[in-house]
């Protein structure tokens, strides 16, 4: 019960919001949104305790959905449940909360702008539990698409309509992609174990040895489930529908960015038992290349959005690399540290875009802290959560060392770019950012230096097994992140750019050209193929039956014609006929 | 009787439609006898079978008898096509000669329904063939300036499909002297007789659906005919193509649909990414939606030629779901033409600001339509792929690629209609708009949300799946 | 005499009777027009109640006139029919006393065909039929003057020399001139007489007497003629055919294989001819006898299955027989005396319920439901799909398509955009109305129809 109320609270609140009057004001729409989220915190708290007190597995079923052996309306919470709804709740609240601080008076399309999009928040918060909880791969996908779908609604919500900014549509084209690939794995699994609950897979892969057959079809089907994560997740080389995503709002940055994007490496996570090592071992590769592009593409970028984006990219890189190469731990661990961070970033970032009338280039922002010093407790502890969650130990370490360098290097010339030196723009007039984001960017970037200190010193347990030299891989990690922080700011008192000529800058600044082969393969094709098809696979087809009613029509005009000038023709035919008639019947 | 009533009702709908003085109510009495078909084909399900069915003699020599029954499926699909048919009326405030109009119109429900409870192939054949008839007629007089080229290319396939589909019926009256469906299936066809006739049958059923190749009609109709009868050749007659396959081509001939799968199946995948793709080019809002249709329809069939039990069931869910999608972005596409006097998407832009209702109505219907969770398209759609997977996992794969491609198309035709820089401005919708739009809305969901509701009343014998003719 | 040869010979003689008297009165009383039709219908009319009420019974004459229910069916058949069409060109009164008479006079050898039972008076129907018609287009068109063409000669000389001749050769081995003794021939020179014959029949079933006649025939023809000339005698010949069929089956498998074998080959021209040959068309009267050439293929792809297939013929015979009639009503209703599609324009605005009705006998001929059309469509592939000609069956499908759509255009050109204007309806639009009422009851409840076509020997 406590289960259902947890996921339908959300979803309660974003359907009525989304069903109910536009008249609704952004705020109080918000502030319902924030009850709920928090109210659903507070009961992923209550759940956590119970998990605590020794409680394996909570079911709460919800009767037959589809005739698909295995699923249904079911939800159980696990063991490694219970920290992501605590985080997806703790943080959906708090950006909601953070949101209350936007402007909603700017009555977007009729005035719906702000109950809608709460709601879509609402409901993206709802779809984040859906793919914690579901019992069955089913509902799982059902969670995912829904994943997909708002968070391209929120990432488009600025403008006016459903989907009307191109990064929007990309969202949704690459969340489609994501669902398609995940819906043939689910079939894959469905068509080898008969059943698509998760726990029974995972207990009959146990079970038996795959023969050579089945182990090829259950490589094919972890690999769809990892390019699944992949394109969810943001990763090259389908990296593009976040970092295009410069017009969200704040606060939908942040959800999506600290959340929906996680979603992959929470695929994996929650599958990784039933999946092909090999895919495993992909995903870890992929990951890891992409914590260290990623970390060097947001080094390069001059938008303050493509930073966090491409800092986004780098981090679940990592939470990958740990999934795959079996660091449970370490994964989870990069996981919520990463999402508190980010949370704080963000949520900082967009006060100080809005602060200073929607200026991101960091080529232009500077001297913050002198004009308007609480920036400076809004960014700092997420800068030192989110340089927290890069642990530099286990099966990761020469990654997580690299990335770690990478992580304190971008990140301290995020902060010295906007918050130190002299103001680089003469009219750039910071105002004070307004108290909800502050706040929550305060909390979160707190949260997340708290939960990292917890858990070194232990009162917070993750799942998996924990790493025995955790301390040291984190203050490793820190070490590094400083060490490249200080290379950074040496560098930036220097004056930029000493090291790279501006060629691999732009190079690097492109995610190594990754970005328009991104956009290229997840867009052009189609666009190329429709062209194709439309002109000729179309005019083929209706030429095609066109020409045979054509024909016909020629057929019986050139009959009727030569009916009438060729009469001697036709008769002398009659004749034939006749004789060949009179043969047949008097051949014996 | 109940299925008889079916049939009778429209058909005095009709009647009652052509007297004069009631000219005033005759788009009431089309709305009422299409509910009251809806109504009595749920109500059949509860009823007790012999007050369903209903037998007598029409031309026992030739075999033919009046048969008629309604099952499950028939019967979610005739009240599908009921709701269809009274919305559509409801839409069809403003059309000439009414009368007429209403009385083709019920006429063309009384075939429909006619085909749906037929339990003989010959009363089938005749009310298939009898479709066409109203369509032709509706789409000739009422259509726009180019409506007789198309009516050509409308009717000539539909004719020849059905031309095709006397073969296969006249040889089995000839064998086995009856015609009944029941019988026919108790006393099959060997299985080396049977794909012949299995693909003379198909052919009537995948020029209705329609399946690639032979699409080339529908985005030729949906553009030259007025939006009701769009509405119900979509609504209706598509599905009455999918349970035709259903309850004959795999009910009759199940070795020879076997027979026939793979190459069917590999034709159906490739009309689900050929359609989305074409229709990521369309700018006319109807040819999109005719496009986005048949991609649908495509995805239909990969599922009923896999023909599992579980496909099936996911067809006929499918089947329902593309029944409420299409007929709703068809509505909305009328109301959208109505404040730019135009169904091009180009030239719609920026409406949003002045009727947001109306955009967002569209928003979801096409999302509805493409199929994200929630909505019935989501739940369909799984199924029939979760079923043709088992036996078709290339062609189940490939389709995957059509979703992808109906993400851009969907959210390609909203970007391009509703937003951007302000062309043109429009009122909202009215409630009697939205009072139109909303029961589909709200069937769509409900089905998406639980799919049970149908999925539940498919018993597993009741579809003819190819492991049960195994 | 006795009763039984009265019975035989009674609707003959009524015919001939009444072609006489039409004629005779006409050229001595100064009676009007429209009188002595009604006198010629009237004498159709009772020729057509003494086949239905004396038909069944002994032969007469000595087997020369059967009296069996296949021939008293026709005899109604071709009675009525003929009634209908001289009803039809009541209402501007488009036939003189001389023509209606000729009418009437080729009536009695179509009925003469429908019952002969012996060879001598296939041979007097044959002539009797064939000979009054050209007869009727010479009058109609006097001073044409086409060149002779070998089409024409073939129909008009060589029918009958082709007829004359099939019996000597088939008597000089058989020795007897029943038709029911044709299947005995044996020999080449027997069985090519035989051949003869059916050539014979089937020329005068496609060609006579206007098909490959000029236009000019056409526009001046009245409606009246048309129908004769499609309806009557496809009747007759097919109702020859039919016992040379029975006969051919009744005899040896190896002479019902070459039976069906010819018919089928001769079926499947016809459709292809008559259907390509329709689909173009532009007049309407041209229209109606170029698809009745698609018609007949249908007839005679039942009548390919012999015995088995011979009420599947009948029924089809019958329903194309009555809908062609009604389609010929409408066209007289119109005002044009060489109605094409275009003149059709307007007709669905200011006579909805003159379009319901052609629409209706439209979808009949097309074999769509829920005419009898449909039932006759059914019944005819079923016999063909029974004599294993499941080819036959495909092509009569496609070629009921294309049928279709040359109808379907007839029908285009109703709901095209045209004036309107106040037409009378008169008989014609009476015959009309029947046909398009009967048709779609004997559609929903064929069982009488089949009832009479389905007796044994029918």
């Amino acid at each position: 019960m406590t289960l259902v109320l947890l996921v339908a609270v959300p979803l309660a609140a974003g359907a009525g919001l989304a069903l109910g009057s536009a008249r609704l004001g952004g705020r109080l729409a918000g502030a319902l949104v924030t009850a709920a989220l928090a109210f659903s915190f507070g009961i992923a708290g209550a759940l956590a305790q119970a998990f605590a007190a020794g409680a394996t597995s909570l079911v709460a079923e919800g009767g037959a959905w589809l005739p698909i052996r295995g699923s249904g309306l079911a939800l159980r919470a696990e063991p490694l449940s219970v920290p992501l709804i605590l985080l997806i709740t703790g943080v959906a609240a708090l950006i909601a909360f953070a949101s209350l601080g936007e402007r909603w008076e700017d009555r977007v399309s009729g005035g719906g702008g702000g109950p809608r999009y709460f709601a879509t928040f609402a409901l993206l918060a709802f779809a984040l539990l859906l793919v914690v909880l579901a019992r069955d791969l089913v509902l799982l996908l059902a969670g995912w698409g829904l994943v997909g779908l708002f968070a391209a609604l929120l990432i488009a919500h600025r403008r006016e309509g459903l989907l009307e900014s191109a990064a929007g549509r990309t969202a949704f084209v690459v969340a489609r992609l994501s669902d398609a690939a995940l819906l043939i794995a689910v079939f894959a699994f469905l068509g080898m174990f008969h059943t698509t609950d998760v726990e029974q897979i995972a207990a009959r892969l146990g079970a038996i040895t795959l023969t050579a057959d089945a182990d090829r079809e259950l490589r094919s089907a972890s690999l769809l489930v990892v390019v699944a994560a992949l394109a969810r997740s943001a990763q090259p080389p389908f990296q593009r529908w976040l970092t295009g995503t410069a017009e969200a709002r704040p606060g939908a940055a942040a959800l999506v960015q600290s959340l929906s994007v996680a979603t992959g490496a929470v695929l994996l996570l929650r599958l990784a038992p039933i999946l092909h090592p090999t895919a495993l071992l992909l995903a870890a590769a992929a990951g890891a290349a992409a914590a260290i592009l990623g970390g060097l593409a947001a080094l390069a970028q001059h938008d303050m959005r493509r930073v966090l984006a491409w800092s986004t990219v780098s981090q679940v890189g990592l939470m990958f690399a740990a999934a795959g190469s079996g660091s449970m731990f370490l994964a989870f661990f990069a996981l919520v540290a990463h999402s508190l961070g980010k949370t704080s970033l963000v949520l900082g970032a967009g006060a100080l875009e809005r602060a200073t009338d929607g200026e991101t280039d960091l080529r232009r922002l500077g001297g913050i802290a002198q004009t308007a010093p609480l920036f400076v407790p809004a960014l700092i502890p997420g800068a030192l959560g989110l340089a927290a969650a890069v642990p530099a130990g286990g099966a990761l370490r020469a990654v997580g060392m690299s990335a770690a360098v990478l992580t304190g290097a971008y990140l301290a010339r995020l902060l010295w770019l906007t918050l130190g030196g002299a103001p680089r723009r003469t009219d750039l007039r910071a105002e004070r950012p307004s108290l909800p984001s502050t706040a929550s960017a305060i909390v979160a970037g707190l949260g997340a230096l708290a939960f990292a200190g917890l858990t070194v010193t232990g009162p917070v347990d993750l799942p998996g097994a924990r790493p025995a030299d955790l301390g040291a891989a984190l203050a490793m990690g820190l070490a590094l992140a400083a060490s490249g922080a200080f290379a950074t700011l040496v560098v930036y008192r220097r004056g930029p750019r000493v090291l790279l000529g501006d060629r691999a800058v732009r190079a690097l600044a492109s995610g190594l050209w990754l970005e328009r082969a991104s956009e290229s393969s997840l867009v052009a094709w189609s666009r190329a193929l429709a062209r194709l098809v439309d002109l000729h696979g179309e005019h083929l087809i209706a030429g095609a039956s066109e020409g045979i009613g054509e024909g016909a029509m020629r057929m019986s005009r050139i009959a009727v014609r030569a009916g009438d000038r060729y009469a001697h023709a036709a008769e002398a035919l009659l004749v034939a006929c006749l004789v060949a008639l009179i043969w047949y019947w008097s051949r014996g | 009787m109940i299925a008889g009533a079916c049939v009778v009702l429209p058909a005095v709908a009709a009647v009652l439609c052509t007297v004069r003085p009631l000219s005033a109510f005759v788009r009431a009495i089309a709305v009422a006898s299409a509910l009251g078909v809806s109504a009595l084909a749920v109500g059949s399900s509860f009823a007790p079978s012999s007050s369903v069915q209903w037998r007598a003699a029409w031309a026992p020599t030739l075999g033919m008898s009046y048969a008629v029954d309604l099952d499950t499926v028939s019967a979610l699909f005739l009240a599908l096509a009921g709701v269809t048919f009274a919305l559509g009326a409801a839409a069809g405030a403003h059309v000439g000669q009414r009368r007429a109009f209403f009385a083709l119109w019920c006429l063309l429900l009384a075939a429909l329904a006619g085909s749906f409870v037929a339990r003989d192939l010959a009363l089938f054949v005749a009310f298939w063939e009898l479709t066409l008839v109203p369509v032709a007629v509706l789409q000739l007089r009422w259509g726009t300036h180019i409506r007789h080229r198309v009516t050509q290319a409308v009717v000539a396939p539909a004719l020849v499909g059905s031309a095709l589909l006397i073969v296969p019926v006249v040889s089995l009256a000839v064998a086995r002297g009856t015609l009944d469906m029941a019988e026919l299936a108790a006393r099959p066809v060997p299985a080396g007789g049977q794909l012949l006739p299995a693909l003379f049958l198909l052919a009537a059923f995948a020029m209705r659906l329609p399946l690639f190749p032979f699409h080339g009609w529908l985005p030729r109709m949906f553009v030259a005919t007025p939006i009701p009868v769009a509405m119900v050749v979509a609504g209706g007659l598509a599905s009455s193509a999918v349970y035709g396959v259903v309850r004959i081509s795999l009910a009759l001939f199940p070795q020879g649909m076997a027979a026939a799968a793979p190459a069917l199946a590999a034709l159906a995948a490739t009309g689900v990414v050929y359609a989305a793709v074409v229709a990521t080019r369309q700018d006319d809002f109807r040819r999109l939606i005719a496009y986005a249709s048949i991609s649908q329809l495509s995805l239909i069939a990969v599922a009923l030629f896999a023909a599992t039990a579980t496909s099936l069931r996911g067809a006929v869910l499918a089947t329902v779901a593309h029944g409420l999608v299409v007929p709703l972005l068809l509505l909305l596409a009328a109301m959208l033409a109505r404040r730019t006097s135009s169904f091009a998407l180009s030239r719609a832009g920026g409406l949003a600001s002045s009727a947001p209702r109306l955009a967002a109505l569209t928003g979801m219907a096409m999302l509805a339509a493409i199929g994200v969770p929630g909505t019935s398209g989501f739940a369909g759609t799984l199924l029939a792929l979760a079923g043709a997977y088992e036996r078709f996992p290339a062609a189940a794969a490939a389709t995957g690629l059509g979703i992808v491609v109906s993400a851009i198309y969907g959210s390609r035709a909203l970007a391009r209609a509703y937003h951007g820089p302000a062309q043109v401005r429009g009122r909202d919708l009215a409630p009697r708009e939205t009072l139109l739009v909303a029961p589909l809305l709200a069937l769509i969901v409900l089905v998406g949300v639980a799919p049970a509701i149908i999925t539940d009343r498919l018993a597993d014998d009741d579809l003819p799946s190819f492991g049960a003719a195994r | 005499m006795t009763p039984s040869d009265l019975g035989g010979a009674g609707p003959l003689l009524l015919m001939v009777a009444g072609a006489s008297v039409v004629a005779s009165a006409g050229a001595v009383l100064r009676t009007h027009d429209r009188t002595l039709l009604w006198a010629g219908i009237a004498f159709a009319l009772a020729a057509a109640l003494c086949a239905s009420l004396g038909g069944v019974g002994g032969d007469a004459f000595g087997g020369a006139l059967r009296r069996d229910s296949a021939s008293a069916l026709f005899s109604v058949a071709i009675s009525v029919s003929v009634a209908a069409a001289l009803l039809l060109a009541i209402d501007r009164a488009t036939l003189t006393p001389e023509r209606a008479a000729l009418l009437l006079l080729s009536s009695s050898g179509a009925l003469a065909m429908a019952v002969a039972g012996d060879l001598i008076v296939l041979l007097f129907g044959l002539v009797t039929l064939t000979v009054p018609l050209y007869a009727l287009s010479g009058l109609l068109v006097p001073a044409e003057r086409t060149r002779p063409r070998v089409g024409t000669i073939l129909a008009t000389g060589m029918i009958p020399v082709l007829a004359l001749g099939g019996a000597l050769l088939v008597f000089a081995e058989t020795g007897s001139l029943a038709v029911g003794a044709l299947a005995a021939a044996a020999s080449p020179s027997g069985r090519a007489g035989v051949a003869a014959l059916i050539a014979a029949i089937g020329a005068a079933a496609v060609f006579a007497p206007f098909h490959i006649w000029s236009e000019r025939t056409y526009a001046a023809a009245p409606v009246a003629v048309v129908a004769q000339a499609i309806v009557v005698v496809k009747l007759a010949a097919f109702a020859i055919a039919l016992e040379i069929g029975r006969a051919m089956s009744a005899a040896s498998p190896a002479a019902a294989a070459d039976w069906t074998a010819s018919l089928a080959v001769f079926a499947a021209a016809l459709l292809a001819v008559g259907t390509l040959a329709t689909l173009r068309e532009p007049s309407l009267k041209r229209i109606l006898t170029y698809s009745s050439v698609a018609q007949t293929g249908f007839v005679a792809s039942a009548v390919a299955g012999a015995f088995a297939g011979s009420p599947a013929a009948a029924l089809s015979l019958v329903v194309f027989a009555a809908l062609t009639l009604g389609a010929c009503g409408v066209l007289a209703v119109l005002p044009s005396g060489d109605p094409r599609v275009d003149d059709l324009s307007g007709l669905a605005r200011s006579e909805p319920w003159l379009t319901v009705g052609f629409g209706t006998i439209l979808l009949g001929l097309a074999g769509l439901p829920p005419t009898a059309g449909f039932i006759a469509k059914v019944a005819v592939f079923e016999a063909a799909a029974d004599a294993a000609l499941a080819w036959l069956v495909i092509l009569g499908a496609l070629a009921s398509v294309v049928l279709a759509i040359a109808y379907l255009r007839v029908l285009r050109g109703c709901f095209e955009h045209g004036r309107g204007e106040g037409r009378r309806f008169g008989m014609a639009g009476a015959v009309s109305a029947t046909v398009a009422l009967g048709v779609v009851l004997a559609g929903l409840a064929p069982a009488g129809l089949l009832a009479i076509v389905a007796n044994p020997r029918f």
